[in-house]
């Protein structure tokens, strides 16, 4: 008798366990990582250009950057999207492209990009990057 | 042969309450890392929307001011989520990993209750 509670136990025990792992939380994802680390890297170096440049930095010149990392952003909303539990990742995201867009059409707008533009929206790149970044690396 | 399941079970009780307790204090400090680093980024990006606003030349309009302090406000929500996220990913690989305890530990008794044939 005492067996048989014992194989059942057994049995209950190893079904858990595999119910459980197809609960687990998101997990670290080298591709994502790597996604963010990119966008991030482009629009910092997209800013860092504006402030050694200075003002004169006409929009027509800039506006391939800004679809390049629209487009990195983009492919990781895509991975993110098949990824479980991913909620907030998502919403981080778009935060993220939003900003993009936002910096885009304040530059589009400006024509050639203002001091107040650079320094403004290149801080809030840099902090949903970082944050984004950030979030990907402590994944576990 | 007398079995003592109350001692058995407090004794696994003790070795999850510990790690969950240790778990909680290892989150608390990373929690604390992730604030402390959008703080400080927060820190740059509201000097420069203030600097933008109250520029002599040029200042930046009423309108986008409140406009850049909304996207600024997007970044503490960010900041939030990133920890929430953080924080289910460590509670769910906590669990994960305690329930492989859990079951470890109850097996492990349950095979010494087997009688010896």
């Amino acid at each position: 008798m005492k067996k048989i509670i014992f194989i059942l136990s057994a049995i209950v025990v190893l079904s858990s366990c595999g119910l459980f792992n197809k609960l687990a939380a998101p997990k670290h994802n080298s591709t994502a990582l790597s996604l963010a680390q990119s966008a991030y890297r482009e629009d910092s170096a997209l800013y860092e250009s504006f402030k050694i440049l200075g003002t004169d930095l006409s929009y027509s010149h800039a506006a391939d950057i800004y679809d390049v990392i629209e487009s990195t952003i983009q492919q990781k909303i895509d991975l993110d999207t098949t990824r479980k539990y991913n909620t907030q990742i998502l919403s981080m995201d778009h935060t993220w492209y939003n900003q993009v867009e936002s910096a885009r059409q304040d530059h589009q707008r400006d024509g050639t990009i203002s001091v107040n533009h650079i320094n403004v929206n290149g801080a809030l790149l840099n902090q949903i990057g970082h944050i984004v970044v950030r979030t990907e690396t402590t994944y576990k | 042969m007398s079995v003592d399941i109350n001692s058995i079970i407090s004794g696994v009780y003790n070795d999850f309450a510990n790690n969950f307790l240790a778990a909680i204090g290892t989150d608390s400090k990373e929690l604390l890392v992730t604030g402390a680093t959008y703080v400080t980024d927060a820190k740059t990006s509201l000097v420069a929307i203030g600097t933008a606003a109250l520029a002599t030349e040029n200042p930046m309009s009423w309108a986008e001011f409140k406009l850049k302090l909304i996207e600024e406000g997007k970044r503490a929500v960010a900041a939030f989520k990133s920890v929430e996220q953080l924080l289910a990913t460590d509670v769910q690989s906590f669990i994960n990993s305690q329930i492989a305890s859990f079951e470890s530990l109850l097996l492990g008794q349950l095979i010494k209750l087997q009688p010896v044939t």
